[in-house]
């Protein structure tokens, strides 16, 4: 394998007996933005798990160099059940406890805490409950929590499903500053290409069983998505911005 | 009324109860704020029946109660463990037919059983006036295990019960504190079941901790309610049984559920 930070080789990643990608390839360097899209049931969530180590490998090779880094994982928000009478500040601390390696002191843990919370802009909740957490706030805390153990890897799971317009490009906004600033390796799964746009370095696009990806310049051409969406897709920039329409069955769809 | 008090818990047979009602009932009441959390309550349901089965089994094979009763309570842990997996019938189907299997089973191996014990009948009835002073040892045993295993592994506990998968990634062994967890309420279980029954278990798992979950936010004051609500329970329900000679599980067990009401208006009021 290669000097990169990860890489499957040829791999078959699904279920016994039911495999969803096959000879896959894929390298990622360190302090890369890889962008992931797809349809539902495209096996988003199955490349994730798998690169997690949550699912074997079906066949093939994977491998993180030169070895398993600490990883954060943001899942999606829907998966947090909020009945659990627990406060932000008690979310992230009770994190930070239960992490298997030597005890941090009290004084480290708060110093972190308060970290994270200002990055993500959540001080203001740090005595909340979950329940009372707006969408936006719980993906913040979400993200909050998966920095708080300073991860080299940031694993997002479709943070910003059923989010606002505006919601939607503050926290993109924020994933894109921490990868920028702090040098951090995202690998972001979503069903949102748009919002991948001008962000992410590499793009995967899952698309019946096949991974396509490159630099995020060269997927994101009206051509490249057209042959790999197999409809009619057209990306335009204007002052920088990309903008992605597809045309299905006659009409305009946003993607 | 004080005189009576103290003249009524001069009993062993007495104290001996209220130690069991005490400590394995605010043990499982305890446990029952991650079974109400983990949203496992059909589970907490099904796991008495189970343990019952193991009661009348060890009565069949001349065992001791308690050892029939630990074994029902982790062999149903095992097995029901595997209804998460999926299959054809949904995990709540595997439940209901381990409840219905489990206290079925117990009743017909009660009535074929070549050793009759009337006090193994006691799972049913709820009579925990039988109690012995081992099984009140055991109670104290299981709740003070729970207790130093929960107080040094807090965190692990509800971090890998909240988000098993994040979890998972940091390397957080979830398998390790899912099995920990559950080894405690097979314990609980044994310690109540074998002294007063099905419905104290069952009452002390949900009541306690649904009050507490409704009338409190913070973790450490649903902990204390529920353990105080427990206690009470246990001590209210035993007393009343005496004075107005009630069968003591089911008493204890009603006392278990009684603040499930108020707190449920309250709750609805703030809200």
């Amino acid at each position: 394998m290669s000097s990169s930070l990860f890489e499957f080789q040829n791999a078959d990643l699904g279920y016994r007996g039911n495999l969803l990608l096959r000879d896959l390839s894929l390298s990622l360097a360190a302090g890369d933005f890889l962008g992931i899209v797809g349809p539902n049931g495209a096996g988003k969530s199955t490349l994730v798990k798998t690169m997690l180590g949550l699912l074997p490998l079906r066949g093939g090779r994977m491998g993180w160099r030169p070895e398993r880094p600490l990883i954060g994982y943001v899942p999606q928000r829907e998966q947090i059940d909020a009945i659990w009478p627990l406060r932000v500040c008690d979310t992230l601390r009770l994190t930070l406890s239960a992490m298997d390696r030597p005890r941090l002191r009290r004084k480290d843990h708060l110093e972190d805490i308060d970290r994270v919370m200002r990055a993500t802009g959540i001080e203001a909740l740090a005595h909340q409950t979950l329940s009372t957490l707006s969408g936006g706030e719980m993906q913040r805390l979400l993200l909050a929590r998966a920095l708080v153990v300073r991860p080299r890897v940031l694993f997002l799971d479709e943070p910003t499903a059923a989010m606002d317009l505006f919601s939607t490009e503050r926290f993109m906004d924020l994933i894109a500053g921490l990868h920028r600033d702090e040098g951090l390796t995202v690998i972001l799964v979503t069903h949102d290409l748009q919002s991948l746009a001008g962000r992410a370095d590499t793009l995967g696009i899952l698309s019946d069983g096949v991974l396509h990806h490159g630099p995020a310049d060269e997927m994101l051409t009206s051509e490249r998505l057209t042959r790999v969406y197999g409809c009619d897709v057209r990306v335009e920039r204007q002052n920088g911005t990309c903008f992605i329409k597809a045309h299905a069955a006659g009409k305009d769809a946003p993607t | 009324m004080m005189r009576e008090l103290i003249e009524m818990y001069e009993y062993a047979f007495m104290r001996q109860a209220l130690v069991v009602g005490v400590f394995g009932g605010g043990l499982l009441a305890f446990l029952g704020v991650f079974v109400h959390l983990r949203r496992i309550v059909f589970l907490g349901a099904a796991l008495p029946q189970i343990t019952a089965l193991g009661i009348a089994a060890a009565a069949v094979l001349h065992l001791p109660a308690l050892s029939g009763a630990l074994a029902g309570g982790l062999a149903g842990i095992l097995l029901l463990s595997f209804t998460g997996k999926p299959g054809h019938l949904p995990a709540e189907g595997w439940i209901g037919i381990a409840y219905a299997t489990g206290g079925s089973l117990a009743i017909v191996l009660m009535a074929v059983s070549p050793h009759p014990d009337a006090g193994a009948l006691r799972f049913f009835t709820g009579d925990i006036l039988g109690t012995s002073r081992n099984e009140a040892v055991f109670a104290v045993i299981a709740a003070l295990f729970t207790a130093v295993i929960f107080r040094l592994f807090w965190s692990q506990f509800v971090v890998s019960s909240f988000d098993p998968v994040m979890s998972a990634t940091l390397g957080i062994r979830v398998r390790l504190w899912n099995a920990l967890l559950f080894l405690c309420l097979g314990f609980g279980l044994a310690a109540v079941m074998n002294s007063a029954g099905s419905m104290l278990a069952f009452g002390m798992l949900i009541g306690p901790p649904a009050a507490a979950l409704m009338l409190f936010r913070g973790f450490p004051a649903v902990i204390i309610a529920t353990l105080i609500f427990g206690a009470l329970a246990a001590f209210v329900g035993l007393t009343f049984s005496f004075w107005f000679d009630l069968p003591g599980g089911p008493a204890m067990a009603t006392a278990a559920l009684f603040p499930v009401f108020p707190a449920w208006l309250l709750h609805k009021f703030r809200a």
